[in-house]
C-alpha cells in the first residue's frame, strides 16, 4: 500500500509540477471564487444575525436576564437586588450586572403647543446610567441631546420612533418631541409625572425601538420600590456560554426566573430562523456549485489525459494507483483553492468590509463566520474534490487500454 | 527449450453490425530466448495478435500461456500486475509520459513494482546508458528526437527485467540509422541477456535480425518461417 501511495504521489506530483501554469492559475481563480461563494453569502447572513442579536443584547437583554419569581405566584420585583448582584458578580466570567425597572406608561405631548396632545403607550425603563454602561450601550445610540445622569429625576430619554419626527415607519408617535420639550407620563399605577426630554435614542430595531428611559432612582420613586428590580441584567465574557451562566444562576436563585438572550429574542426568532434557512439553502447550493465546478475541471483534466492513463495502464500501473494519483491532484488543487479562498475572504474581503461596512438600519453589516461554517465549507470542498478526482479518473481508467491510447 | 508463449486457437472478433474477425484461430509456440517477428500486410492482424499476447487486449476465445501461466484466467487487475512484473511493451509511437523526464519515464515501472529508490534509479541510468542516452537523463520527451524517445521506451520496457519484450513496429517512425540502432540493440539484448523478444514489423529488412517470422494473412497464421543464420547475427 505504501508503495502504491508513493507511486500515485509521484505521478500526481509530476503532473502538477509539469502541468500548464496558466491552467493552474485559471483553476485557482475558479476554485478561489467558488470557495468565496461558499463562505460569503452564509457569512453575510451570519453577520446580519450577529448584528441583530448584538443590537438586542446591547440595548435590551444583555446576555442573561434574571427576573422576579414566576411560580407559583408571580411577583413584580426582585428583592435585595444589591445583595443578589454582589453574589452574581463573584461568578467567574461575569463582566458586570445592572438592574432595571420595567413599567408601562401613557406618554402625552403637545407638539404644536396648542393644547392638542398626542398620547402613546410605551414601556418605560428605569436604569442606573453609570452602572448600566458596562451592560447596555444605550448612550451610544443618542442622536439628539444627552443620555441620563444618575441624579436625574425629572428627565426622560425617548426612542426616536416614540418621539416622532425621524421619518421612521412607526404609526403611533408623539409627533416630534425634541430635547428640552416637556412630556407627561401617566404610569400604570396612576402616578403622574412631567419630564423634560433629555435625549433621543436612535435604536431602529427590536424591543428597544419605542422605549422610554428614566433613572432607576426616579423609577423607584414612581413605583414605591427600594433595593428592588424588575430585571437584573448580566453580561458575561463568553456569550456562547450563556446557557452555562443561566444554569449557574438558576441554581443560585432557584426562586427567580432566569433567561438567556436567546430565550428572549422570541419576537425576532422567526426572522432569525428564516435567515438561517436561507443561509443553509445558499450554503448547500454553493457546495453543489463548487462541487460541479471542481468536477468539470478535474474531469476535463482527466479526459485530456486519457492517452497518458492508457499508457500508464499499459506499462503496468494499476487502475487504483492511477485513480489515487488523480484524487491526489484534485485534493491538491482543492487545498490550494481553499488557501487562496481563505486568504481572499479573511485577508481581503472581511477587512475591507470592516473599514467600509455596508450600513443597515440596525447597524453596520460585517461578515461573520463561525468556526463550524468554515470547517464545514472546507470539508465540503475537500469531499467535492475527492469525488471530482475519483469519478472522472475512474471512468477513464476503466476504459480499454487501446481505446484510451488511440481514442 | 520450454515455451515462453503458447498460443492455441486464439480468436479476436470485433463486434459490430458485421463482426470483424481480426484474428482467426492462431496457434503457435515461441521458445524462451527467441527473437521473433510477426509480419504481414497492413490489416493482416499483426498488431491485434501482439495486443493479445501482451495482455493489452482480451481475445474472444482460445488459450494463451505466458511462461506456463494461463494469463487469460487472470483478472484485469492481475493482468496489469503481470504486465508490470513480467512483460515489457514498446509502442510504435513511443508512448512516453510527457510530464516525466527520460530517467523518470524509465524508472516509473520499477517504482510501481516497489524496488528500492537507489536501486531503480541506478538501474534506470544503466539502461539509459545502454541505449546510448547517458547524456539525456533529465531531458523531457519533447526535447528528444524520435529515435531517442524510442530508446527511452526500450529502456522503460526493460527496467523490470521482463520475461518477454513486445515491440509494435518500433522502427516505423524512425530514420534508417535510428532503426538500425534500435534493432541492433534488440539483437544484443537477445544475444547477451537471452531476452525473449516478439516484434511486429512490416519492414522486409528487419528479417535479418530475427530467428523466426510468424506470417499473418487476413488474421490467419499463414506460415512460420525460421531464419537459421540471420545475416545480421553473422555480421555482428
Amino acid at each position: 500500500m505504501y508503495n502504491d501511495i508513493v507511486t500515485a504521489g509521484f505521478i500526481a506530483y509530476k503532473s502538477i509540477v509539469r502541468g500548464s501554469r496558466s491552467t493552474f492559475a485559471l483553476m485557482m481563480v475558479i476554485l478561489c471564487l467558488s470557495f468565496f461563494n461558499m463562505l460569503f453569502i452564509p457569512g453575510v447572513f451570519s453577520g446580519l444575525l450577529d448584528t441583530i442579536i448584538s443590537l438586542e443584547v446591547n440595548t435590551y437583554t444583555s446576555h442573561v436576564m434574571v427576573g422576579p419569581q414566576q411560580d407559583p405566584i408571580p411577583k413584580q420585583f426582585i428583592n435585595n437586588e444589591t445583595q443578589l448582584r454582589s453574589q452574581i458578580a463573584t461568578i467567574p466570567g461575569v463582566v458586570g450586572t445592572a438592574r432595571t425597572y420595567l413599567t408601562a406608561g401613557s406618554i402625552s405631548f403637545d407638539p404644536q403647543k396648542n393644547g392638542v396632545y398626542k398620547r402613546v403607550s410605551a414601556q418605560v425603563i428605569g436604569i442606573d446610567p453609570t452602572e448600566s454602561e458596562k451592560i447596555l450601550t444605550l448612550r451610544n445610540y443618542i442622536v439628539a441631546g444627552q443620555f441620563l445622569s444618575d441624579d436625574d429625576t425629572d428627565q426622560i430619554v425617548l426612542a426616536a420612533a416614540l418621539a416622532g419626527g425621524y421619518d421612521l415607519p412607526e404609526p403611533n408617535d408623539l409627533g416630534g418631541a425634541k430635547p428640552g420639550d416637556k412630556v407627561q407620563v401617566v404610569y400604570g399605577n396612576g402616578v403622574e409625572r412631567t419630564y423634560t426630554v433629555k435625549g433621543i435614542t436612535n435604536i431602529l430595531f427590536g424591543p428597544a425601538l419605542t422605549n422610554a428611559y428614566i433613572t432607576g432612582r426616579e423609577a423607584e420613586s414612581v413605583l414605591g420600590a427600594s433595593d428592588q428590580a424588575t430585571q437584573i441584567l448580566v453580561r458575561v465574557q463568553q456569550e456562547d456560554k450563556s446557557d452555562y451562566y443561566k444554569a449557574r444562576l438558576q441554581s443560585l436563585f432557584p426562586g427567580l426566573h432566569v433567561q438567556t438572550y436567546l430565550d428572549l429574542i422570541t419576537a425576532i426568532k422567526p426572522v432569525l430562523d428564516a435567515f438561517k434557512l436561507v443561509a443553509l439553502i445558499v450554503s448547500v447550493i454553493s457546495v453543489l456549485v463548487a462541487a460541479i465546478t471542481i468536477f468539470v475541471m478535474i474531469y476535463i483534466n482527466a479526459v485530456s489525459k486519457r492517452r497518458q492513463i492508457g499508457i500508464l495502464k499499459a506499462i503496468g500501473i494499476r487502475e487504483d494507483i492511477i485513480i489515487m494519483s488523480y484524487v491526489f491532484q484534485s485534493l491538491f488543487y482543492v487545498f490550494c483553492g481553499v488557501l487562496f479562498g481563505l486568504f481572499f475572504v479573511f485577508a481581503v474581503i472581511q477587512p475591507l468590509l470592516a473599514v467600509h461596512p455596508i450600513t443597515l438600519p440596525f447597524g453596520p453589516l460585517h461578515l461573520s463566520f463561525s468556526v463550524a461554517l468554515v470547517v464545514e465549507s472546507i470539508a465540503g470542498f475537500f469531499i467535492a474534490g475527492f469525488f471530482s478526482g475519483f469519478i472522472p479518473s475512474r471512468i477513464v481508467a476503466r476504459e480499454n487500454i487501446l481505446k484510451a491510447i488511440w481514442g | 527449450m520450454s515455451s515462453a508463449i503458447e498460443v492455441k486457437d486464439l480468436v479476436r472478433t470485433y463486434e459490430g453490425k458485421v463482426p470483424t474477425y481480426a484474428l482467426k484461430k492462431a496457434t503457435f509456440n515461441i521458445e524462451r530466448g527467441a527473437f521473433v517477428a510477426i509480419m504481414g500486410r497492413s490489416g493482416s492482424g499483426k498488431s491485434t495478435l501482439l495486443h493479445q499476447l501482451s495482455l493489452l487486449d482480451t481475445p474472444t476465445s482460445g488459450s494463451l500461456l505466458l511462461d506456463s501461466t494461463n494469463v487469460l484466467a487472470l483478472s484485469e487487475k492481475d493482468k496489469t500486475v503481470y504486465r508490470l512484473e513480467h512483460l515489457g511493451y514498446i509502442f510504435q509511437e513511443y508512448a512516453l509520459i510527457m510530464e516525466l523526464s527520460a530517467l523518470e519515464n524509465v524508472y516509473l515501472p520499477a517504482l510501481a513494482l516497489g524496488s528500492g529508490a537507489s536501486k531503480y534509479k541506478a538501474r534506470a541510468k544503466e539502461l539509459l546508458s545502454l541505449v546510448g542516452l547517458a547524456e539525456r537523463f533529465d531531458h523531457y520527451p519533447h526535447e528528444l528526437s524520435g529515435g531517442e524517445q524510442q530508446r527511452v521506451a526500450i529502456a522503460r520496457a526493460l527496467i523490470n527485467e521482463p520475461k518477454i519484450l513486445f515491440a509494435d513496429e518500433p522502427t516505423a517512425n524512425l530514420d534508417t540509422s535510428s532503426s538500425a540502432m534500435v534493432l541492433k540493440l534488440f539483437l544484443e539484448l537477445n544475444d547477451t541477456l537471452k531476452q525473449t523478444i516478439v516484434m511486429v514489423t512490416h519492414e522486409p529488412d528487419d528479417k535479418k535480425y530475427v530467428e523466426r517470422i510468424i506470417w499473418l494473412e487476413d488474421g490467419l497464421v499463414e506460415r512460420i518461417e525460421t531464419e537459421t543464420r540471420p545475416k545480421a547475427r553473422t555480421e555482428k
